[in-house]
């Protein structure tokens, strides 16, 4: 009774071990697992007898057959069989079929765990490469969707940045775009950044994000919030401008060869702009990635890991490029959606803005000032005989006035102020949050620089110099609506004009009579 | 009858190896994890998971009635193990439980599960790397977090991609 429970007491610290061997790392795992096969073994056969030994001798090479394999199995089995000779427990014919069943049984159980190990890493290897490509052709339908719905410049970075950042996306840490100048080629300028500034903020950032459970979309929502957040990021991003030539080498091979570089611990002196970068941005490894569309790269996008400082792989660029042409593509197309956006509210002579762009933005300026209780006024200005002067010294010069006219007038009024040409030489400039009396002393200044500017061909103008005649008018005081305010500050110019030109008229309801 | 209930132990010794493996290391998991989550004086429910790394065996969202009618109470989600003697929590598999079998719909790989609070505890050297992977495990596994993924791909297949409109209307 005595030997069963200390047998059932042997199994129970056997399975005990098999247990607690799971507290521990994979190999500490697989000793403990032996040690318990051995003192389990070595505890039957002194409580069954010697005679038992070689029978529990299976057990054993089954222990050492799961952990080491056919090999494993192999030497133990060659091990047993000696010891069962040395120790001369058995007879010739028995040791001879123990030694061969020890061979056999620890070959083929050795194999099939083999097989098994081996099929299952193989099949491991499958699944991650399945879940990453499977991962990848989601990130990239999700950001073709978002990249389709908007042809804003800031938008579509903000969408690609987020792909590459984002944790539903490609999961870098953080990312910063550097686009080409459209002036000069091989210049390239910081434009938008997302990620943390340092390995802290970056945790800070990552439990928030996670805590929100917030997806790839609502990332690309949140574009106002995720501007505020770098905006420390932002700001330095903004502030490279940097000339890309054979004198920096690892930024020109990108450009060059038109492929993705890994950049790990020392840079080249010499490539003064990525050296800068990685000091600025505490990088310690980072990918530069040409952002290429039609055959020409347009931008380069950088990356790194600041937070899990997780290495960037190859392989990892390979994922990152289809997405990276596809950006830049987006990028591209709104910044030509941009240039002719704008190309329609310019005029083309003067490059300030139409009166198309007046009509798509009155109505804002009107909302603005009704919703903050504010006054909107409104110049219209007029030259006095322009007509004659063209005729006398032909459309060339004409036009010549017109563009000095034009810079007269922007740098007369302050920055938040809209000058637009209505058309011919007529102009209109809106005062945001100015009254009626703070628009006519406007006025009275730009009348007063037009008269004393040295424009050429002024001395044959009826007054021997270029004048202008400006009305003003002012909504909510004297106007109820847009038009109405333009309306009324083009009557003041035409009493302007009556009375004299070269002056300033207010709008006034009594004076309307007499005039008009 | 000493010598057969040694075998008969032993055999079953031999056999637990395979068979026990899998409920012992969740057990040991389960029990390690709430120990330590208890000194840390933390609760699985104030512990943030993200779902990023969800991935799909589906298109998303899914109009298929089988699946997109499907109520939630059919979708289910188990522990994938990897290996008898010497098993691994490979993540966890969402199915969607039909009358001639299982769709599988939706996999979290427990590599790919990203725990950012359990980040930082292993960054402030609160834990050691064999604990921040149980406690990964234990988290993935917990029922709380069965449902939270099973509600979260429920959520997927029925979201409305339409509503995906990023400009302002003009």
């Amino acid at each position: 009774m005595l030997l069963v429970l200390l047998l059932i007491i042997n199994s129970l610290i056997f399975l005990f071990l098999n247990m607690y061997r799971f507290q521990f790392a994979s190999h500490i795992n697989r000793m403990i697992f032996i040690a318990a096969g051995v003192i389990f073994t070595v505890g039957n056969i002194l409580l069954l007898g010697f005679e038992h030994s070689g029978w529990l001798g299976f057990f054993l090479l089954y222990i050492f057959a799961a952990v080491y394999g056919w090999m494993g199995a192999a030497t133990i089995a060659a091990v047993m069989a000696g010891l069962l000779l040395l120790f001369n427990i058995y007879t010739l014919e028995v040791w001879v079929m123990a030694a061969g069943g020890y061979v056999f049984f620890g070959l083929s159980t050795g194999g099939i765990l083999y097989y098994f190990r081996r099929h299952n890493t193989q099949l491991k290897q499958w699944q991650e490469f399945f879940y990453k490509q499977s991962k990848n052709l989601h990130v990239l339908r999700e950001v073709s969707l978002a990249l389709q719905s908007t042809l804003k410049l800031d938008k579509v970075m903000h969408i690609f940045l987020t792909a590459v950042t984002a944790g539903y996306g490609l999961g870098f840490n953080r990312a910063f775009i550097l686009l080409q100048e459209e002036s000069n080629p091989n210049q390239y300028s910081g434009r938008l950044g997302i990620g943390p500034l340092s390995m802290e903020e970056g945790h800070v950032i990552w439990e928030n994000v996670v805590m929100q459970k917030l997806t790839l979309r609502d990332f690309i929502k949140l574009q106002r919030e995720a501007e505020v957040n770098d905006q420390e990021l932002n700001r330095k991003i903004r502030s490279y401008s940097f000339t890309i030539n054979e004198k920096q080498p690892l930024c020109h091979h990108v450009l060059t060869e038109m492929e993705p570089i890994i950049v790990k611990g020392e840079v080249d002196k010499e490539d003064s702009l990525l050296k800068h970068m990685k000091e600025t941005f505490s990088m310690k490894e980072f990918a530069v990635i040409p952002l290429l569309t039609r055959g020409k790269v347009i931008g380069l996008m950088i990356i790194d890991n600041i937070v899990d400082n997780e290495p960037i792989k190859h392989e990892d660029l390979d994922n990152i490029m289809p997405l990276a042409t596809q950006g830049a593509m987006a990028i591209e197309n709104a910044m030509l959606y941009e240039k002719s956006e704008n190309t329609a509210i310019e005029d083309a002579l003067t490059g300030l803005k139409n009166k198309r762009f007046l009509d798509r933005m009155l109505p804002h300026l009107l909302e603005s000032a009704a919703a903050k209780n504010n006054c909107l006024t409104a110049l219209v200005l007029d030259i006095d005989h322009f007509k004659s002067f063209n005729d006398t010294h032909g459309h060339l010069l004409g036009n010549e006035i017109l563009i000095q006219f034009a810079k007269l007038l922007e740098e007369a009024v302050a920055k938040e102020d809209i000058v637009c040409r209505f058309g011919g030489e007529e102009f209109i400039i809106f005062l945001p949050k100015k009254s009626l009396r703070q628009g006519e002393k406007t006025a009275e200044l730009i009348r007063k620089a037009v008269r004393t500017y040295p424009f050429d061909g002024r001395e044959t103008q009826p007054l021997q110099r270029i004048t202008v005649s400006i009305g003003v008018a002012s909504y909510p005081e004297l106007a109820e609506s847009g038009s109405d305010l333009i309306q009324k500050a083009d009557e003041a110019v035409y009493r302007a004009k009556k009375k004299g030109r070269d002056q300033v008229a207010v709008y006034s309801e009594q004076e309307r009579e007499v005039y008009l | 009858m000493i010598q057969l209930t040694g075998a008969f132990l032993t055999m079953f010794c031999l056999l637990s190896t395979i068979l026990l493996s899998r409920p012992f290391l969740t057990f040991l998991i389960k029990w390690s994890s709430k120990k330590k989550l208890v000194k840390l004086n933390k609760q699985v429910k104030d512990i943030y998971y993200s779902y990023e790394e969800l991935t799909y065996f589906v298109s998303l969202p899914n109009r298929n009635p089988d699946i997109f009618q499907a109520p939630l109470s059919r979708f289910k989600a188990d522990p994938v193990f990897r290996s008898f003697i010497f098993p691994e929590i490979e993540g966890l598999r969402i199915y969607l439980k039909t009358a001639e079998g299982e769709t599988h719909i939706a996999y979290m790989s427990s590599d790919k599960l990203r725990v950012p609070a359990l980040d930082r505890l292993k960054h402030e050297n609160l834990i050691n790397e064999k604990e921040y992977h149980n406690m990964k495990l234990y988290i993935l596994i917990h029922p709380v977090t069965k449902k939270a993924f099973i509600d979260e791909v429920y959520r997927q297949i029925r979201r409305d991609d339409r509503i995906l409109i990023i400009d302002e209307p003009v």
